[in-house]
């Protein structure tokens, strides 16, 4: 039984991931499947005494793929061929649940069914013949309540005696009527190459072939003769189009349902006693998705979670950041009073306790975040806020569900990024992941004002408020750019379920959380603490400069790129150097000016105007607003993409969009005669 | 109608050498003329024909449709038209069973299938086909939207789109756009099946 692989499958809003959690306990873990950005879960169970690994794939509905993740999980069940599948159907409402038991039956898997919801189910009066349906399907039925945990320890005792048998795999015939089941046997006669190529029996891959199967009609073209098929099969539907009035493909699917449906009418009883009421989730639905009510709900509840987010997070992060900062300065003293060297302590100090900082310091919004999100998918209602919002998005080319980490993305670019998961389709979410970066985050809000108080004085809040305004701008030009260029054809659509809502439960919520914050640390981590330390080098070599000033690499750098930025009205090695710090938060920028610019007690606000004038400063704000955000932007982005191409195409795409602007800015106002 | 108009009109006619007109004189109809004056009476009457007698619109709406049409119709379509009005009506005079068909399915207009995009918040349908292409198609299939199967359109999202749906015990929710590649009929009676 050692070394076996269960796979998890079942329709979304099933009660999966509980399951999962159920069985795996703590023992799991959370990665990437190869080469795509879904994310893969992976638990032990020990069956027995024997490890057994179980994979949570993606939820579907069936085999068929329309999205990236549904992709992977019909890949996996397909090719991979796990050792036993557990199912997880909703017992409230089997006839949709048993239609990828039927598909995965049909092409031979072995399988356990894990009944679930079975008290949703008999609170509407539904009974379901445990028994009829093992018989008719040739499976294994055990009655579960994942969100409890009822029914496990029998579930897994059926895991463990089923493992140890071997399971020969029979396959399911779907009864496919007189009509198609002559034309399936004539195809499969002739599609023996195919079924090698699919590792199926020849009827199976006849149908799949009829029903326009992607894997099978690519295998096909690796055939001998394909034509030859294709011939037979374009006779073959059209003597179907003939009798029944609609396609090969549309005719199997729908034997398929009626199987299904005379199946689920034979195990399910209704007791006509119960009454459907109007459930409670009709009622919320009344209100949430209300003609009137319906948006401003969405947007009081996007604007509660980023409020809320920030709230929560804001006086955590800054405990944070102070307890670090305290933590160095009492590390620097002693450094000192051992006669440490000044370079030791400020590496130390401005390199190790700075680079952990600016880690840790994302850890409660991402923790919170997440939790809100958690909270929003659990219940139901993300769903709906997509529903609501999916017009709106649409205008930019986006989905529905891209409004929740748009917004969250005016607090904190880092955990917005990592909210796109929530997005299925790869156009969505890197069309999303690309625009994210020009939302101006609370962290560009200090550079902000900082030079509109200084230069604009009573004007300053429509100065920044601009800033904004410029920022969603550009998001949405990209967006519109980027979806009519590289994410153009695959259209995105909007066949989504809208599950009845429950109560959140607290434990997966939180788990939830935990697991993106963690996984953050871990991954996102590195990479910012790393870019931390190599700013730190190049600020205090060669040895004996101070840190950050002009004989420094990076002050030395700063000197060679000021250049690039003379067009745009700020080209001094100060402004430089400020934009390269940046690049570790852009609250960075302000204090890097403070110690660069002023110098001898003097105000930073009084020597402002001496390097800018109020056109070059709001030039300064728009290269500050749109360049590429920060070194964990680039490390969640890349952890979300998991490819450096895309990551450093965002760095300079950003980057020279940021350029291009400010320099337009400070050209255009100076044709204009402002200064 | 003003003298304008009219001589305008007898200027491109005699231009296109289909009538001929002295100054003064009464018009008259070249033999190119003639014969495309009888062409376009010859379709006139056989789409009235078509429309009132076969398909049993009221006889003044049916030669407007027939006026709309007869002029924009090419030699080729007008013939096939012609072809078929006249052997349905040679199967209607003798009554054979698609004849009679015909007539009934005729009778029942209301039962037309639609786009379910179409139907009224509320509304039911049960489904005829898909008309959606590529993975969208199957995705609609496999979600259950199959031949026969009933749904129900809940309600459209505030801004008017996606619309919810119930089909198989689950709200689903679909764009407009998507909705619109479903085809109905009404949930109770006999229903025509969609050529599409």
């Amino acid at each position: 039984m050692a070394g076996k692989v269960i796979a998890l499958a079942g329709n979304p809003n099933t009660g999966k991931t509980s399951l999962f959690n159920a069985l795996t306990g703590s023992r799991q873990k959370v990665g990437n499947w190869p080469g795509v950005t879904v994310e893969r879960k992976e638990g032990r169970l020990t069956l027995e005494g024997k490890d057994v690994a179980v994979v949570d794939l993606p939820g579907i509905y069936s085999l068929g793929a329309a999205s990236a993740d549904e992709q992977i999980a019909s890949d996996y069940l397909l090719a991979e061929r796990p050792d036993l599948v557990l199912v997880v159907v909703d017992a409230s409402n089997l006839e949709r649940s048993l239609y990828l038991v039927v598909q995965l039956r049909e092409i031979g898997l072995p399988l356990v069914v894990a009944l679930n919801m079975g008290d949703v189910a008999q609170a509407r009066g539904l009974q379901i013949d445990q028994k009829a349906l093992e018989d008719l399907l040739g499976v294994t039925v055990v009655p579960t309540l994942a969100a409890s945990g009822k029914g496990v320890m029998a579930l897994k005792g059926r895991l463990a005696s089923l493992l140890d048998q071997d399971l020969s795999t029979e396959f399911l015939e779907v009864p496919y009527g007189p009509q198609l089941s002559p034309i399936v046997d004539g195809l499969a006669d002739l599609v023996g190459d195919l079924a090698r190529e699919l590792s199926l029996p020849p009827r199976l891959a006849a149908i799949r072939l009829g029903e326009e199967d992607e894997a099978a009609l690519a295998a096909l073209e690796r055939t001998q003769a394909p034509w030859l098929i294709r011939r037979e099969l374009d006779e073959a539907a059209a003597e179907v189009e003939a009798s029944l009035g609609y396609d090969l493909q549309t005719a199997l699917i729908e034997r398929r349902w009626a199987f299904v449906s005379s199946l689920a009418a034979r195990v399910v009883s209704r007791d006509k006693t119960v009454r459907e009421a109007l459930t409670p989730s009709d009622r919320i639905d009344r209100v949430v998705t209300h003609r009137l009510l319906g948006l401003p709900l969405v947007l009081l509840a996007a604007w509660a979670v980023f409020k809320v987010t920030f709230f929560l997070g804001d006086p955590a992060a800054d405990g944070l950041d102070g307890l670090l900062s305290g933590l160095g300065e009492s590390l620097a003293f002693w450094l000192d009073g051992v006669g440490a060297s000044p370079l030791l302590s400020s590496f130390l100090v401005d390199g190790v306790i700075g680079g952990v900082g600016s880690v840790v310091v994302f850890f409660p919004h991402i923790f919170f975040l997440f939790a809100f999100i958690a909270v929003l998918e659990d219940s139901g209602y993300m769903a709906r806020g997509a529903f609501v919002m999916d017009r709106i998005m649409r205008l930019l080319g986006l989905h529905g569900k891209s409004f929740m980490p748009l917004l969250v993305g005016f607090g904190c670019n880092v955990p917005s990024i990592m909210a796109t998961r929530i997005l299925e389709r790869r156009r969505d979410r890197m069309i999303t992941l690309l625009v994210l970066p020009f939302i101006s985050c609370s962290a560009r809000l200090p550079v902000f004002l900082l030079f509109a108080g200084t230069f604009f004085g009573a004007r300053a809040g429509t100065v920044i408020f601009s800033l904004y305004l410029l920022g969603i701008a550009v998001a949405v030009i990209a967006a519109k750019i980027l979806g009519s260029t590289l994410f153009q054809g695959e259209s995105s659509q909007f066949v989504m379920e809208l599950p009845p809502y429950h109560l959140p439960r607290p434990k997966a919520v939180l788990r939830s959380a935990w697991e993106r914050g963690s996984l953050f640390l871990r991954k996102a981590g590195t990479f910012i603490f790393l870019a931390v330390i190599v700013v730190w080098v190049l600020a205090s070599l060669p040895l004996g400069v101070e840190y950050g000033s002009a004989e420094s690499y990076i002050g030395r750098l700063g000197a060679m790129t000021a250049g690039f930025f003379a067009p745009a009205g700020f080209g001094f090695w100060q402004a430089a150097v400020a934009l390269l710090f940046g690049f570790l938060a852009k609250e960075v920028v302000v204090g890097t000016l403070g110690t660069l610019l002023a110098v001898d007690g003097v105000n930073l606000v009084q020597v402002l105007p001496q390097y800018f004038s109020p056109l070059s400063a709001y030039a300064f704000m728009v290269m500050a607003l749109l360049y590429v955000p920060c070194a964990a932007v680039v490390a969640a982005f890349r952890e979300e993409t998991k490819s450096w191409r895309w990551t450093a195409f965002m760095v300079l795409y950003t980057t020279a969009v940021a350029w291009g602007l400010s320099v337009a800015v400070y050209q255009v106002g100076r044709l204009l005669g402002l200064s | 109608m003003t003298k304008g108009t009219v001589v305008s009109a007898l200027k491109r006619l005699v231009g296109e050498g289909l009538l001929d007109h002295e100054r003064y004189g009464t018009p008259a109809l070249t033999e190119a003329g003639r014969r495309r004056a009888l062409r376009i009476y010859r379709r006139h009457e056989h789409l009235t024909f078509l429309f009132t007698g076969l398909l049993g619109i009221p006889r003044l709406k049916g030669e407007e449709i027939a006026c709309l049409i007869e002029h924009n119709l090419d030699d080729e379509s007008e013939s096939r038209l012609l072809l078929l009005t006249d052997y349905l009506a040679q199967g209607m005079r003798e009554g054979t069973d698609w004849a009679q068909a015909l007539t009934r399915r005729l009778s029942e207009s209301a039962s037309l299938p639609r786009p379910l995009a179409m139907l009224e918040p509320g509304g039911e349908g049960r489904i005829m086909r898909v008309t959606a292409e590529g993975p969208l198609r199957k995705k609609l299939l496999e979600m259950g939207f199959v031949p026969g199967k009933r749904v129900l359109f809940r309600k459209r999202s505030p801004l008017g789109d996606p619309l919810e749906l119930e089909l198989l015990g689950t709200r689903l929710s679909l764009r407009r756009s998507e909705a619109a590649t479903v085809w109905v009929c009404p949930a109770e009676g006999e229903c025509s099946p969609c050529v599409l």
